[in-house]
């Protein structure tokens, strides 16, 4: 299956880019990462969007639980221990 | 290839409680956990919540206090049928024995809301999991 989108649903860019850019798209083509230019921008562009989403949900988790006011923050820990405490008296070995 | 005897064996071993008992994912209950009672959202496949070869099922808990962040969502009463506003906390995700489940609330989430609590069990587990705030 193919990396890439079919043709039919790609979409025509003409730009121009550095020297260094074209020499990093080239090497991915050259060590068969990607079979063309085409296919080599969109793997590093996907690339950078699974990095950016990976930052955004890194940030996001971390403001949340940093800004957690202190009794939601209590409340957090109690529903914890109580869904812990349950699950303590579960026989995994029995289920299946 | 199973004999015909291994066949009914298994098929015996897939027996089910009763639909109107077993509870079914989607579906709000009130759970005994930990000497409190919680308000949590059913999540593990029905398959397992109706077999009585499972005792447990998975759930995500309902909070009193919180914020809106990748995990959690505030819900209002008339989305949970919950007394008051909530807060749905799917990093809490957790193994509810089927004995805990004490009361069914009449609310049940839709396919649309079970896709969007799907999705935040994602975000507390996986780091690649799309998150666009």
């Amino acid at each position: 299956m193919s990396a890439t989108p079919a043709k039919t649903t790609r979409t025509k860019l003409s730009t121009t880019v550095s020297p260094e850019t074209l020499e990093f798209l080239e090497r991915k083509v050259a060590s068969g990462e990607a079979a063309s230019l085409a296919e080599a921008v969109d793997i590093v562009i996907r690339k950078v969007r699974q990095l950016e989403n990976r930052q955004r949900l890194a940030v996001a988790t971390a403001r949340y639980f940093d800004e957690l006011e202190p009794r939601a923050a209590a409340e957090e820990n109690a529903i914890a221990r109580d869904l812990a405490s349950t699950a303590s008296t579960i026989d995994f070995d029995k289920e299946l | 290839m199973p004999s015909p005897a291994t066949w009914r064996r298994q098929r015996a071993r897939l027996t089910l409680t009763k639909s109107s008992e077993a509870p079914r994912r989607g579906e709000i209950w009130y759970a005994h956990t930990g000497g409190k009672r919680h308000a949590v959202v059913i999540v593990s496949l029905d398959q397992r919540n109706a077999t009585e070869r499972i005792d447990s099922v998975l759930a995500v808990p309902f909070g009193s206090y919180g914020a809106e962040g990748p995990t959690s969502r505030r819900m209002e009463p008339g989305k949970s049928g919950l007394p008051e506003p909530s807060f749905l906390k799917a990093h809490f995700i957790s193994v509810v024995d089927k004995k805990d489940l004490v009361e069914r609330l009449p609310r049940r989430f839709s396919q649309h809301q079970m896709r969007e609590l799907v999705a935040m069990i994602n975000r507390a587990i996986d780091p690649d999991a799309p998150y666009r705030e």
